[in-house]
């Protein structure tokens, strides 16, 4: 923050977003539907889950795992999540020998239609600067082991294209369907700054 | 009585029964209603067309980089990783100290966006600042000062002459009633409509039923209904 944008209290801000709000609803150039049905959209139907489906198809399907890395885009759009501003998808593998981590070192950009918004962590100042110059000790931070000889590639979603890690697929999940592996994905797993646990 | 100007409500939707699904942490998507309603606003603004992402994007990126924004930020810090630093605000396991200081700093960021938002609006003279600025004073007047009259409370009707739309038909001047219910605040449409106060009336007003009564009205002997009217705060006065 500059010292400038120093925040007051949460009542104070709200009071400006509540003028900002009422002087936009005023000139007509919002619409109260319209903003209600933008936070329904982000806050329930936009979120981890829809990349967890992602995942769990391509541990399920090599076929659509290899249109999954050859073109993010198309493949997401194939399960029915359209990018909210046309961005462009990209789908790294993290395997035994190759671990990615995705950061946005410039703001917060997101693959907003397979993750949601992004947590809070990944907008902060020191996670994007740590991010790109010590991904080991951001991993560490986050209680993720990785090998010492494993290559650790960063992405930089710092322009159109946005990363998501397809995570390695965790021992013990042979008899799980799609439905099952797809609830052991997590977000922080398609971040690349943690695994996909094992089931219990 | 035309359509009053609502005063937004900084609610946000309710969950879908099924939709919402837990997160990592079981954190919400926004940690306070403003937030959701400014991110809302900027992607309402861009979808119609007010301006491009890229240009959004630069007044956000222009804002995020503002000098001291990077000045918490340690590089180099890696001492944050110790086990015993346990912040019991999270359930998250092993919390570092250099997560607290993510969570911490990352906890600014609506900060940005809503300061990134206003300045796009007035660059664009879409929401100029001194608009907004007066906007926010007569908001935090009303919240600072509440409602004059409560229900059951006798006022006055105020004899207000004065030319144009007043709302307030002559027949009710001067008349005495008695406070039904408070309606709750409202954009008072004069202000509004000429774009600047009267000076004796603020922008955001309560707006109260106040009852009547026929005969004292018309001072004549009637079927003695009463008539409930509703009116702006500065048109009334205690009795």
């Amino acid at each position: 923050m500059s010292s400038n944008d120093i925040p007051g209290p949460d009542s104070e801000t709200a009071l400006r977003v509540k003028a900002l709000e009422s002087l936009l609803l005023e000139k007509g150039l919002i619409e109260t539907s319209a903003i209600d049905e933008l936070i329904d959209m982000f806050e329930n139907r936009l979120g981890p889950w829809n990349g967890a489906k992602v995942v769990a198809r391509a541990w399920t399907d090599p076929d659509y795992k290899d249109r999954l890395l050859q073109n993010g885009t198309a493949a997401i759009a194939e399960m029915g999540f359209e990018a909210v501003q046309g961005e462009e998808m990209v789908v790294v593998e993290n395997t035994a020998e190759v671990h990615n981590l995705v950061v946005c070192t410039l703001c917060s950009c997101f693959p907003w239609a397979t993750l949601g918004l992004p947590p809070v962590w990944y907008k902060s100042a020191p996670f994007r600067a740590r991010a790109a110059r010590d991904p080991r000790g951001v991993l560490d931070e986050f209680g993720t082991q990785i090998g010492a000889d494993t290559e650790l590639r960063v992405w930089d979603s710092n322009a159109e294209v946005r990363y998501m890690v397809l995570p390695e697929r965790p021992v013990r999940t042979e008899g799980l369907n799609a439905e099952a592996l797809a609830e052991l994905v997590t977000r922080d797993s398609m971040i690349g700054v943690s695994k996909v646990a094992s089931p219990d | 009585m035309r359509k009053l100007l609502e005063v937004p409500n900084l609610a946000v939707p309710s969950k879908q029964a099924g939709a919402a699904l837990p997160r990592d942490a079981g954190e919400p998507v926004f940690a306070e209603p403003w937030q959701a309603h400014v991110f809302a606003v900027v992607m309402s603004l861009y979808r119609d067309g007010h301006y491009n992402w890229a240009e959004w994007d630069d007044y956000l990126g222009y804002h995020i980089q503002a000098p001291g924004h990077f000045g918490g930020a340690s590089t180099t810090d890696t001492g944050g990783a110790e086990s015993s630093e346990i912040n019991t605000d999270t359930i998250r396991v092993n919390y570092s100290r250099f997560l607290a200081d993510c969570e911490k700093d990352g906890a600014g960021f609506y900060h940005l966006w809503l300061t990134a938002t206003e300045h796009l609006l007035d660059a664009k003279g879409l929401v100029p600042k001194l608009q907004l600025e007066e906007r926010i004073a007569a908001f935090a007047k009303s919240e600072r000062e509440g409602p004059r009259f409560t229900a059951g409370q006798r006022v006055l009707v105020r004899e207000i002459k004065r030319e144009g739309h007043t709302h307030l038909p002559l027949y009710l001047r001067g008349k005495p009633g008695e406070v039904v219910s408070n309606l709750g605040l409202f954009l008072f449409p004069e202000a509004v409509g000429h774009g600047h106060d009267h000076g004796d009336n603020d922008t955001l007003q309560h707006v109260y039923c106040v009852g009547f009564s026929a005969s004292e009205i018309w001072d004549e002997e009637t079927n003695g209904h009463s008539l409930n009217f509703n009116l702006w705060d500065y048109q009334l006065q205690p009795a």
